[in-house]
């Protein structure tokens, strides 16, 4: 009896002990590895940039959320190997397949039905609806030479590419990276998911934290390449632009890139529709739900499908340093770019033309606008910068997503 | 697609030098076509507002002259019109201005810029 009493108790201990063994393995804290740690505080860096510093709120604060999700340990919230190449092919599917579908819709977690969007390429060309909806084309329009400052603040993606290629990235990887000058972030996660997704992550991270420092890395290079003289030049009167032009210009820039870039038009094409909607003024509901619930949906899906991208393996590499160091170059060179054009147009009009608006030629709206206007007021208070530095500014949408075009057709 | 994107371009461009070609020539390429197409869209931009605005001159001064030609035969002596005094802007001009200059000045750490206008002049 005494026999059958203990070896009872020592059962009950040992299924006590066991179970409770097992609830261990299977936790995060058993499971936690030094590089999730890493990968965690590199996500609490994002929450300090967006909620005390401001940075792209929006989009970091999603971003970290996504990265701090996916390197929790036994969360399963997102597997990667559904959409591994390598993976899907072990997996028996026919090559050129995008994702292990079966196996997303059967035993995928949230995050790989949301990264879904990106996979397919469905969240930038619907942020971009969104910015049509919200950009007013009327500075571009009165002033079309803008489209040439927006054209060579570009140069900087091209020469980042030849960079990253020096640097041994190969080219698909090397377009992805240098796409990061366009000051773009859609059109970035645009190209990066098709030419290199297993980039997606540092790419993302480092295109939005640049566009939040676009105030800081911009103004110390408008000032090395112009004068003084040259800074305080104020511009002439922009026209009035009649609303028939503001209508016909997103139907004629859609057909004339869809005929030269066909693979810009997915971005071009819905940037367009969105501005059509707001232009025609008789979609004001369409046009309110693009510019916000829409856009506002999208940006949460996107930011943290994105972030969920960032694993340890993917993140914690050399590479990804290489990738925000060129981030800089890319912006620094597109503002570069932009402003000795600015130079030129100022010298060929005989100094009717701020060289500071170049600057805004990169995508970053309004705040590269914002920039300029900053920056020419210093040198003439009286300097009204900013309709002047707009068009460039939007310009420069239209010219990182044609130049994203150009690299999906060059590499893809 | 022009080069085959999997490990084997390493073995087609191992040497600096020809990652250097390569990059230069889609450089080049790649930059040269941004710039075609945004000169072209410059070139659509100017024809189109040049386009609208000689419609735009042609049927107003056909109205215009329309119009006086109806009000002449309507009355062959018409009163003068009095026209207010456009020199000094009213309140709701006054308002607009203050507002936009506000929204220049102020930033996100300091909403609001707090200045005063003390003369608008129309130029």
């Amino acid at each position: 009896m005494e026999v059958y009493v203990l070896n009872t108790i020592s059962n009950f201990f040992s299924a006590f002990g066991d179970t409770v063994n097992s609830l261990w393995q299977g936790s995060g804290f058993a499971n936690m590895r030094l590089e999730s740690v890493g990968m965690l505080l590199i996500a609490f860096v994002l929450f300090y940039l967006a909620i005390v510093k401001k940075f792209e709120p929006l989009l970091l604060l999603p971003i970290g959320f996504g990265m701090m999700l996916t390197n929790l340990p036994m969360g399963g919230i997102i597997n990667m190997d559904f959409f591994d190449p390598a993976m899907i092919q072990a997996l028996g599917y026919p090559e050129g397949t995008l994702f292990a579908y079966r196996e997303v819709l059967n035993s995928g977690g949230l995050l790989d039905i949301l990264y879904l969007g990106i996979k397919l390429g469905i969240y930038p060309p619907l942020i971009f609806l969104g910015i049509g909806a919200m950009t007013d084309f009327g500075p571009l329009l009165a002033n079309p030479k803008s489209l040439l400052l927006g054209a060579a603040a570009q140069i900087g993606i091209f020469l980042t590419f030849l960079g990253a290629l020096l640097l041994g990235f190969a080219p698909n990887e090397a377009a992805s990276i240098g796409i990061i000058g366009g000051a773009d972030g859609p059109t970035a996660i645009f190209l990066t998911k098709t030419l290199a997704p297993h980039l997606l992550g540092a790419i993302a991270v480092a295109a939005y934290s640049y566009m939040a420092l676009v105030p800081v890395i911009q103004p110390p290079i408008m000032r090395a390449l112009t004068t003084k003289k040259q800074r305080q030049v104020v511009m002439s009167q922009l026209r009035p632009v009649s609303r028939t032009e503001k209508i016909i210009f997103p139907i004629a820039v859609t057909i004339l890139v869809a005929l030269i870039v066909p693979d810009a038009l997915t971005l071009v094409g819905m940037l367009m529709l969105g501005n059509l909607l707001k232009e025609s003024g008789v979609c004001e509901r369409l046009t309110k739900a693009a510019s916000n619930e829409l856009m506002n949906i999208v940006t949460i899906f996107l930011g943290v499908s994105v972030g969920a991208t960032a694993t340890a393996a993917n993140f914690l590499t050399y590479r990804t340093l290489l990738i925000i160091g060129l981030g800089v170059v890319a912006f620094g060179m597109g503002t570069a770019s932009g402003v000795l054009l600015g130079r030129l147009m100022h010298f060929l009009t005989k100094g009717k033309v701020n060289p500071l608006i170049g600057s805004a030629g990169v995508s970053a709206v309004p705040m590269a606008a914002r920039v300029s206007q900053k920056v020419g007021q210093e040198e003439n208070p009286g300097n009204f910068l900013l309709m002047h530095a707009m068009g460039p500014n939007v310009a420069g949408v239209i010219g990182s997503a044609v130049a994203a075009g150009i690299l999906l057709a060059l590499f893809r | 697609m022009i080069y085959v994107l999997n490990t084997s371009w390493k073995d087609s461009f191992a040497t600096v030098g020809e990652r250097l070609f390569l990059g230069l020539t889609m450089t080049l390429v790649g930059i040269s076509i941004v710039l075609v197409v945004l000169v072209l869209v410059s070139f659509m931009v100017s024809l189109i507002s040049r386009l609208l605005s000689g419609k735009k001159q042609s049927r107003p001064a056909a109205k215009k002259a329309a119009v006086q030609t109806a009000e002449i035969r309507k009355d062959p002596n018409p009163e003068p019109v009095v026209k207010a005094d456009s020199a000094k802007p009213d309140a709701a001009v006054i308002a607009a201005i203050s507002a936009a200059v506000e929204f220049m000045l102020a930033d996100e750490k300091k909403p609001y810029a707090g200045f005063k206008i003390r003369k608008i002049r129309r130029v």
